[in-house]
């Protein structure tokens, strides 16, 4: 697969950056060398092989009991945040959903 | 226009009831002031870990049991990656390809149809953002991030909009019944998206297809899938193609709007969550989950027929609420007579729950005291329309009803003497309406039993002061 001007393009939307021409150019081509380093691993024959979703395969996951705990202070968590009103957090005006 | 088969699929969302959170320990009350029920791992602060609320998995279990899923020893959660304000992480923690109940399904218009469910699993909700009409700013609250969800995946097996409805609505009868949703479509609780295509009749592949978002209640599910199949069918007459579009319902305009085209369609790159190992699940857990769950709308519903006797449309509206099927069977077994009980608890007592806007739970006349009631009516004690009024005396004061019958000297006279007398004076008193009557004019029987109800205050045996009534009217046509 080849990392082109279009898929660089899709990724910045997706990733909502902006990149310049340079980037642009400096990712792909970094872009193109890990892909073809996967693309390579692909190779490799893995018929009877499980497919692993955690590193620790054997492990799993410990389950927690339903008991509430008292969380932040609301003051202190809107004191880090770019903006904030009324016990709000407030960010640019958003329609969609 | 050809005529086109409707293809539709839902997926239910539905909260699950635990004190804490999905990943972490932060309250899920409703209604909290905003942005105080957070902390670092639903603020999605760097370092924060997620760890699973065992109580979230046993309902999604109870769920997955109950609508015949097959439950996964070992599922996997996955990261859906977007950015909205509504989501402080970037991604939400929802379980992918690994699902946990898969394969199930559950019945509705009285077992004729049967629909089948994809998948239930697990996932955490997003945030709450408010818009003010003429402010620049959206606000946040972060309170619902990380409330455990359920979502509830059907197969393409609805076909109207009505059985979509009635899909919808055994879901939510289904999660009260395990107590793992309050159902309250208002406050959000249980939401539902939906898929809809048309195909030509006769052709087994399927169109293409849009989703409707935001629907609130089973009238906007309903509503909104008839809009949206007649848009589509519109087009396809003309000619045209279906965009695969997302659409979101307004209820107030009664239309829906294109949210966003298949250009614009989220790319949300799942993988497998690496902050979570994978779910095991216990056989043990499941068994005892297993035997967590109560008799299910369905048999209830069969159990009803068949053992009390009920019309299948009786035990149909009984079991819609396990709360309201409990009461009713209650107050049958204290009276044995169980369609007398359905007719009191479909009617009256359902009335005035609407009426009260209250639950079965704080509704004042208990069970024994209803049967009581009934009671009063079967022995002749009382008359219909006397009971109706003893009720709505015991709803508001929660008193028996031999005590209010007493006090008000409600008792029905059946005794003919007294009742005989009250006939007499009626018809002295109305001497033209008796002469019509008697011309043939028979409806005016009605307006002579009327006025002996009136004299004797209500409580006049109906039938007897009928019979009274019909009998001295004989007698004088021949004087």
């Amino acid at each position: 697969m080849k990392i082109d001007a279009r898929t660089i393009t899709h990724l910045e939307k997706l990733a909502r950056i902006e990149l310049t021409a340079q980037e642009r150019e400096r990712l792909s081509e970094q872009l193109d060398r890990i892909v073809g380093y996967v693309e390579q691993l692909q190779e490799v024959d893995t018929t009877d092989v499980s497919p692993t979703s955690a590193v620790t395969h054997q492990a799993h996951t410990q389950l927690r009991a339903d008991e509430p705990r008292k969380g932040l202070e609301r003051d202190a968590i809107l004191s880090q945040a770019p903006d904030a009103k009324d016990g709000y957090f407030r960010v640019p005006k958003v329609i969609e959903r | 226009m050809p005529s086109f088969e409707t293809i539709i699929g839902l997926e239910v969302h539905a909260q699950l009831q635990t004190k804490s959170k999905m990943f972490c320990g932060c309250s899920t009350r409703f209604g909290s002031a905003p942005n105080t029920q957070v902390c670092p791992v639903c603020l999605g602060l760097p370092g924060a870990l997620p760890v699973v609320n065992v109580k979230a998995v046993e309902a999604a279990v109870k769920m997955g049991l109950a609508t015949g899923c097959t439950v996964a020893r070992r599922s996997v959660f996955a990261r859906k990656n977007y950015f909205y304000p509504d989501c402080p992480k970037n991604y939400q923690i929802s379980q992918y390809e690994h699902p946990l109940c898969s394969n199930g399904f559950l019945h509705v218009e009285g077992g004729e149809k049967r629909i089948g469910i994809t998948r239930v699993h697990l996932e955490e909700d997003a945030g709450k953002l408010i818009h003010l009409e003429g402010d620049d700013h959206s606000y946040a609250d972060m309170n619902r991030v990380g409330v455990p969800l359920i979502e509830i995946v059907s197969e393409p097996d609805i076909r109207s909009p009505r059985q979509a409805a009635s899909y919808m609505q055994k879901l939510r009868t289904i999660v009260r019944y395990l107590e793992i949703c309050d159902g309250n479509m208002e406050e959000g609780s249980l939401r539902c998206d939906v898929n809809v295509s048309l195909r030509k009749k006769g052709s087994d592949k399927f169109g293409t297809k849009t989703e409707v978002k935001n629907l609130n209640s089973f009238k906007a599910v309903e509503q909104a899938l008839e809009f949206e199949i007649e848009r589509q069918a519109r087009l396809l007459g003309e000619g045209r193609k279906i965009q695969q579009d997302t659409l979101l319902w307004d209820s107030v305009k009664g239309e829906s709007q294109i949210m966003r085209s298949k250009e614009e369609a989220h790319d949300y790159r799942y993988f497998p969550e690496p902050d979570l190992l994978v779910l095991d699940i216990p056989e043990s857990l499941i068994q005892r989950v297993d035997t967590e769950i109560p008799e299910l709308p369905d048999a209830k519903l069969d159990r009803f027929v068949s053992d009390l006797g009920l019309p299948k449309y009786d035990a149909e509206v009984l079991t819609s609420s396990r709360e309201i099927a409990g009461y009713f069977e209650a107050t049958a077994k204290e009276l044995g007579d169980a369609k007398a009980v359905s007719n009191w608890v479909m009617g009256e007592v359902l009335r005035e729950l609407k009426d009260k806007k209250i639950d079965i739970s704080q509704f004042k006349i208990l069970p024994r005291q209803l049967a009581a009631l009934i009671a009063e009516v079967q022995s002749g004690g009382i008359n219909m329309p006397t009971a109706k009024d003893v009720f709505r005396d015991m709803a508001g004061t929660g008193n028996e009803a031999k005590d209010i019958i007493e006090k008000k000297g409600l008792k029905q006279i059946s005794d003919e003497g007294a009742l005989d007398a009250v006939v007499v004076s009626v018809l002295d008193n109305y001497p033209q309406e008796v002469a019509k009557y008697l011309a043939g004019k028979d409806k005016l029987l009605k307006f002579l039993v009327g006025q002996v109800m009136k004299e004797t205050r209500g409580k006049a045996h109906p039938q007897k002061a009928t019979d009274l009534l019909k009998e001295a009217l004989e007698k004088r046509r021949g004087s």
